[in-house]
C-alpha cells in the first residue's frame, strides 16, 4: 500500500528524514517496500574536490566532484560552495523540476551535470547558493532518500494490520512508535433543508451480518472533476480519478481507512434502504458493467426493485452516481469480516473495500468518515447536509484482557516492569484499568495476552531482547530411516552418479508413455497450467526426461530417492538410470551395491530402454538402462544393525560457475604427463583461464609405458559457454589454444590431437 | 570413471541436520499429501481467514492437499511427543504458482520447533544466531523484524547478515496457543518457538545460484558442480 509522506503530516508532523522513518517501520511495525521521492534517483551525493575559475565568464566557476565512483567537472555560477563540502548532483538524464539535465557546454567548457538549490530540489525557496549537504552523507546516495522532501511509501502491511490501511492508521502507528499523540479534529457539519428520513429509511435485516449502518443525504450536488489536490493525491497513491463525489469516497478510504458508498439518491426505488441477504436467482450489474449472479452467501444494500449494491464489496450500476445525479447518499458501515470474505470469494472479486472489511475496519470510526466525507462533498461538490442520519447499530464493546505481566517476560525473555508494559500499551492505544488492558476497536488483531505481547515486544524492540541459551537433551533414539535413505545415496554418488530433483507431477502424455493407470494416481483439481497434473507414482518418468536434456554428455549416470504417490500410499522411491558405454554393466554394479551394503535381499530388476519409448522421449543414446526400488521395503528388508547405518557429512568448499542459457560447445583435449601429476591441479589450472570454461570432464586416466617410461594419458571434455549468448567457434579456438599451451608449458605435458 | 555428484539440497539439508542435532533437535519426516486440517486449522489458518490468501495451494480431486509448509508435520510430531522436545522438519512444500527465474511451484523447506517450559524469544534469538554462525560463518548476524504468520504470535522475518548484506531469509515466532492446544498439549503450561526456511533459497544466497529453476532443470552442467 502506498502512503505519501505530506498527507501522513496532516496527522502528524514529524521530521525524520525518509530513511530513518522507513527504518524504524521495518525494525517495529512492517516492511517498506520501497520510497520514492520527489526528487529524482539520480541526484546524489558529490564531494567538492576542487574549484578553479571559469577561463571565459567571471561569475563561473569549474567545480570538480567526486560521487563516489567517478568524478566530473561541473560549470557552476554558484558563490556559496567550498571545496570539501558535499553537494547535490544532478547526473546527466535526471529530471530536476521540469527539465532533463544534459552534458552541456558553458561558454566554452563541458559541464557534465549539475549541483542544486534548495529550491531546484523542490524542498525549500532558498535560490541563493547550492544546497550543502551534511557531511555525514554517503557519497553516491540519493539525494531524495536522505532529505526531508515529499516520498512516497509503498509498505508491506500484514494481513494482521487492517488498522495501518490508510493514512491516519499509518500516521497513528508512527504517533506510537515515536510516542507522540495523534488527534483527528472534530468534524462539524452545519445541515439545512429536510430531514434524511423525510425521503429516505433503513431496514437491516441481517444484524449479524451488518452491526452498523449509517448514511446521510446531500441535495443539490453538482457532479464535475475534482479539484487538483484531491487528484493528485489520489494519483500519487495509485488510484483513477472519476468525479469529485466518487473520488472523496476513495480519498476517505485511503485516508481515513473506511470504505464508503455513494448511491443517487433519486434513483432507489422505493423509499427504504435494506440491508440483507441476497435470495437465490438475485443479479446485479455492479459498476464494472459485469452482470453478476448473487446467493445467499452475499449481502447486498437493495431498494423495491433489488439489489443496488454488494455490500461491502462494490455498487450497482443502478444506483451509481453519474453527471446528472443532484442528490446523494453517502453509505458507511460495518460488515462482518467473514461475511465480506465469503460473499467476495464467491464472486471471485476483491476490491479496496473488501479487503479493508476482511482486515477489519475500525469500528469506532465509522460515524467520523462518513461525517468527514459528506462535509468534503458539501464543500466541493456544492449542496446542502439534509437533517439526521441513517442509523442502525452501535459500535461493539472493547475487548479487555487480563495483562499477564510475568507471561509477558517470559515468552519475550525480557524483564520489564510493569510499569513499562502497562506504558507501551497505552502508546498503542490501550487504556489500562487495575491490571486489565482495554484493547482500541481499531485493533481487532489483539484478543489474547500474547497478542500484547507482541506489541510489547515489537515497541521495546527486538534487538533488545538478550539471546538465552537453549539446554536441551541429546536425542535419544535417532531417526534411523532418515539416515538409510542418505546412506543409499552415498552409495551411488560413491558408484559415479549424480543426483537429480525433479517434480512431483506428471502429465497426460507421462501417463501414456508408461500406461499408468488413472484410477490409481492422485489427481490435481485445480491447475493454473492448461494441462491436467497428477502426482507421479514412479521416479522414472522424470529421471528419464534428463537424458535428452544431456546429449552432449557420452555418459549418463544419474539418480533420485525422493517421494511417490499411490491412491493410498506415500512412500520413497529410489530410481536410477545409466546410458552410454558399459551402462549395463555400471548399473548393475551400483544395484548390487546398493543390496549388499544394506544386507537385503530385495531384489528389483534392471529394465533396459526400448526403442519405442526412447523414439518418445526423443533420445538418442545407444543403451539406456534403469532400476527402480522402494526404499521403506529395502528398510524393511535391509539386516544392518543402527549403528552401522552412516552418512557423509563433511563437504568440500565448492565454487559454482552459473549454467549458461544458451548451448555449451564441448571439446575434447588429451595430455600425456607424468602420472604422478594430480588431475585436480591440471583441472584448477584450465578452469583459471576464462571465465567461459563451464566444466572440465576427466574421461581417461590411463598410465602406461606405451606413452613414455612413467607416464600417463589424461584426457578431458571441455565445456564451453557463454552466459549471454551461443559460444562461437572462433571463441572456443581461442580457449583451446590457450589451454593447450599452459597446460603444456606447466606440467611438461605432450597434447594429443582429435 | 568420473566421480559422482550430490544434489546442492541433500548438502543443505545435511549440514542443517548436524547443526540441529547438536542442539538436541530430533529429526522427523511426514506426508507430503495431507488434510486440511493438519495443513491450515491445526495451525489456525481456518478458511475465513485472510492469512488463507498468502498462500496458493494445490488442492487433489480426493479432497487432501499438497502441503504449503511442513508444519503438518509438527502437529503431528507433537501429538505424538511430551515436552520437552525439538524437533526439525525437512521436507518438499507445495504452492500452486507459476513458475520464473525467482518462483517454483515446488520448495524444499526445513522447518524447527521447540516445546518446553517457559521458552522465549531469546531462545529464538540464541538458536538461529548460532545456527547460522554455523552454517554461513562466524561474521553472520540475525536481526528479527516484527511480521505475521497465524501459527505464531509474536511473529518475525528473520534476516541474516551475509557477506556485507542484510538478506531476508526465514519467518519464526513464538508458536500462537491455539496451535500448542492443537498438539494436545496444554499452552497455559508450555510455550515454543518456530522457524522455517526455504532451501533453494539458501542454496542460492550460498552459492550465487540466480535462477530458482536450476534445482530442478537436470542439467548435469549444473548437478556435477557439486561433487
Amino acid at each position: 500500500m502506498k502512503v505519501l509522506k505530506s498527507w501522513l503530516q496532516d496527522y502528524l508532523k514529524f521530521n525524520t528524514s525518509n530513511e530513518e522513518l522507513a527504518e524504524k517501520l521495518s525494525l517495529c511495525s512492517f516492511p517498506v517496500d520501497s520510497i520514492e521521492t520527489d526528487i529524482d534517483k539520480n541526484i546524489v551525493v558529490a564531494k567538492i574536490l576542487a574549484i578553479k575559475e571559469h577561463p571565459d565568464a567571471d561569475k563561473l566557476r569549474l567545480v570538480k566532484i567526486d560521487d563516489g565512483e567517478n568524478s566530473y567537472e561541473i560549470v557552476c555560477g554558484a558563490s556559496n560552495i567550498e571545496v570539501g563540502q558535499l553537494v547535490p548532483f544532478a547526473r546527466p538524464g535526471s529530471r530536476v523540476g521540469d527539465h532533463t539535465i544534459k552534458e552541456a557546454e558553458i561558454r566554452g567548457v563541458k559541464s557534465q551535470g549539475m549541483l542544486c538549490s534548495e529550491l531546484e530540489l523542490r524542498i525549500g525557496d532558498d535560490h541563493t547558493g547550492i544546497l550543502i549537504l551534511d557531511n555525514k552523507f554517503k557519497l553516491g546516495r540519493a539525494v531524495g532518500e536522505l532529505l526531508d522532501s515529499d516520498a512516497i511509501f509503498d509498505l508491506d502491511i500484514t494481513p494482521n494490520r487492517g488498522d495501518c490501511l490508510s493514512h491516519f492508521g499509518v500516521a497513528r502507528e508512527i504517533s506510537a512508535l515515536y510516542s507522540r499523540s495523534i488527534v483527528r479534529p472534530p468534524i462539524k457539519l452545519s445541515m439545512s433543508g429536510k430531514q434524511i428520513t423525510d425521503k429516505v429509511s433503513l431496514k437491516v435485516n441481517d444484524i449479524t451480518a451488518c452491526p452498523q449502518y449509517m448514511a446521510r443525504l446531500i441535495e443539490g450536488v453538482k457532479i464535475a472533476e475534482s479539484p487538483d489536490w484531491i487528484k493528485k493525491r489520489l494519483d500519487l497513491v495509485g488510484i483513477s480519478s472519476i468525479n469529485n463525489v466518487v473520488d472523496i469516497t476513495n480519498y476517505i478510504l485511503l485516508d481515513l481507512g473506511h470504505p464508503l458508498h455513494a448511491f443517487d439518491a433519486d434513483k432507489i426505488d422505493g423509499d427504504t434502504v435494506v440491508v440483507r441477504r441476497a435470495k437465490s436467482k438475485e443479479n446485479i450489474e455492479s459498476i464494472d458493467h459485469k452482470q453478476r449472479k448473487l446467493a445467499q452467501d452475499n449481502l447486498v444494500i437493495a431498494d423495491a426493485k433489488g439489489p443496488i449494491a454488494i455490500a461491502g464489496i462494490i455498487g450497482g450500476v443502478r444506483s451509481e452516481i453519474t453527471n446528472s445525479t443532484t442528490d446523494v447518499i453517502i453509505e458507511a458501515a460495518e460488515f462482518d469480516r467473514r461475511v465480506i470474505r465469503k460473499s467476495s470469494k464467491l464472486l471471485g472479486l476483491a476490491t479496496e473495500a473488501s479487503h479493508r472489511f476482511e482486515r477489519g475496519i475500525d469500528p469506532g470510526g465509522v460515524e467520523y468518515a462518513l461525517n468527514k466525507a459528506v462535509k468534503l462533498i458539501s464543500e466541493i461538490a456544492g449542496g446542502k447536509i439534509s437533517f439526521g442520519i441513517l442509523k442502525h447499530g452501535e459500535k461493539g464493546q472493547s475487548i479487555e484482557i487480563d495483562i499477564n505481566y510475568a507471561g509477558i517476560n517470559k515468552l519475550l525473555g525480557t524483564n520489564l516492569s510493569a510499569h513499562d508494559i502497562d506504558s507501551i500499551l497505552r502508546r498503542i492505544g490501550c487504556e489500562i484499568k487495575e491490571g486489565r488492558a482495554i484493547v482500541p476497536l481499531y485493533r481487532s488483531d489483539i484478543s489474547i495476552w500474547q497478542d500484547l505481547a507482541e506489541e510489547v515486544g515489537r515497541i521495546f524492540g527486538y534487538q533488545n531482547i538478550d539471546m538465552k541459551k537453549v539446554t536441551t537433551k541429546r536425542v535419544k533414539n535417532e531417526n534411523i530411516f532418515f539416515k538409510f535413505k542418505e546412506m543409499l545415496k552415498d552409495i551411488l554418488i560413491e558408484n559415479g552418479f549424480s543426483e537429480n530433483l525433479s517434480y512431483s507431477f506428471i502429465r497426460n502424455d507421462e501417463i501414456g508413455i508408461y500406461h499408468f493407470a488413472k484410477s490409481n494416481l492422485l489427481k490435481v483439481s485445480n491447475s493454473c497450467e492448461k494441462e491436467d497434473l497428477y502426482l507421479r507414482p514412479s521416479l522414472i518418468p522424470l529421471l528419464l526426461k534428463t537424458i535428452s536434456k544431456n546429449q552432449s554428455f557420452d555418459r549418463i549416470s544419474v539418480f533420485e530417492l525422493g517421494s511417490a504417490f499411490l491412491k493410498n500410499r506415500e512412500k520413497f522411491n529410489l530410481a536410477a538410470l545409466c546410458c552410454g558405454k558399459d551402462a549395463d554393466r555400471i548399473l548393475d554394479k551400483s544395484l548390487q551395491a546398493l543390496l549388499k551394503k544394506t544386507r537385503s535381499g530385495t531384489l528389483t530388476k534392471i529394465t533396459e530402454l526400448d526403442q519405442r519409448t526412447k523414439d518418445m522421449l526423443k533420445i538418442r543414446k545407444r543403451k539406456c538402462f534403469y532400476f527402480e526400488l522402494c526404499v521403506d521395503d529395502l528398510n524393511s528388508n535391509s539386516r544392518l544393525a543402527k549403528s552401522e547405518i552412516k552418512y557423509k557429512v563433511k563437504f568440500p568448499d565448492i565454487k559454482f560457475r552459473t549454467v549458461s542459457k544458451y548451448p555449451s560447445v564441448v571439446r575434447d583435449m588429451a595430455f600425456i604427463v607424468n602420472k604422478n601429476i594430480k588431475v585436480r591441479d591440471v583441472e584448477k589450472t584450465i578452469y583459471s583461464l576464462s571465465q567461459n570454461i563451464q566444466m572440465v570432464e576427466l574421461f581417461d586416466e590411463f598410465p602406461s609405458d606405451k606413452f613414455g617410461k612413467g607416464n600417463k594419458n589424461i584426457a578431458f571434455h571441455i565445456y564451453l559457454q557463454d552466459l549471454k549468448s551461443t559460444m562461437k567457434f572462433e571463441e572456443s579456438d581461442k580457449i583451446i589454444t590457450a589451454i593447450r599451451k599452459t597446460v603444456t608449458k606447466i606440467y611438461k605435458a605432450k597434447p594429443r590431437d582429435f | 570413471m568420473s566421480t559422482g555428484s550430490y544434489h546442492p539440497s541433500t548438502i543443505f539439508i545435511r549440514e542443517a541436520v548436524t547443526i540441529l542435532k547438536e542442539m538436541g533437535f530430533d529429526l522427523f519426516e511426514g506426508p507430503e499429501v495431507d488434510n486440511e486440517w493438519y495443513n491450515f486449522d491445526a495451525i489456525n489458518m481456518p478458511d475465513d481467514h485472510p492469512a488463507r490468501d498468502m498462500q496458493d495451494t494445490f488442492w487433489l480431486t480426493d479432497g487432501k492437499l499438497l502441503r504449503t509448509q511442513t508444519s503438518n508435520c509438527q502437529i503431528r510430531y507433537g501429538k505424538k511427543h511430551k515436552p520437552p522436545f525439538a524437533v526439525m522438519v525437512p521436507g518438499k512444500t507445495y504452492r500452486n504458482e507459476a513458475t520464473d527465474a525467482r518462483h517454483e511451484n515446488s520448495f524444499i523447506q526445513i522447518e524447527g520447533l521447540y516445546v518446553d517450559k517457559n521458552v522465549s524469544v531469546g531462545h529464538l534469538k540464541f538458536t538461529l544466531e548460532h545456527f547460522f554462525k554455523k552454517m554461513f560463518g562466524n561474521d553472520a548476524k540475525t536481526r528479527f523484524r516484527p511480521s505475521f504468520f497465524p501459527f505464531v504470535e509474536p511473529g518475525f522475518e528473520v534476516d541474516v547478515y551475509h557477506q556485507g548484506e542484510w538478506l531476508e531469509l526465514l519467518g519464526a515466532g513464538m508458536v500462537h496457543p491455539k496451535v500448542i492446544s492443537n498438539m494436545g498439549i496444554d499452552p497455559k503450561k508450555y510455550s515454543g518457538f518456530a522457524f522455517g526456511m526455504g532451501v533453494e533459497r539458501m542454496l542460492m544466497i550460498k552459492y550465487g545460484i540466480d535462477d530458482i529453476r536450476d534445482f530442478r532443470s537436470g542439467d548435469l552442467r549444473f548437478l556435477k558442480q557439486f561433487s
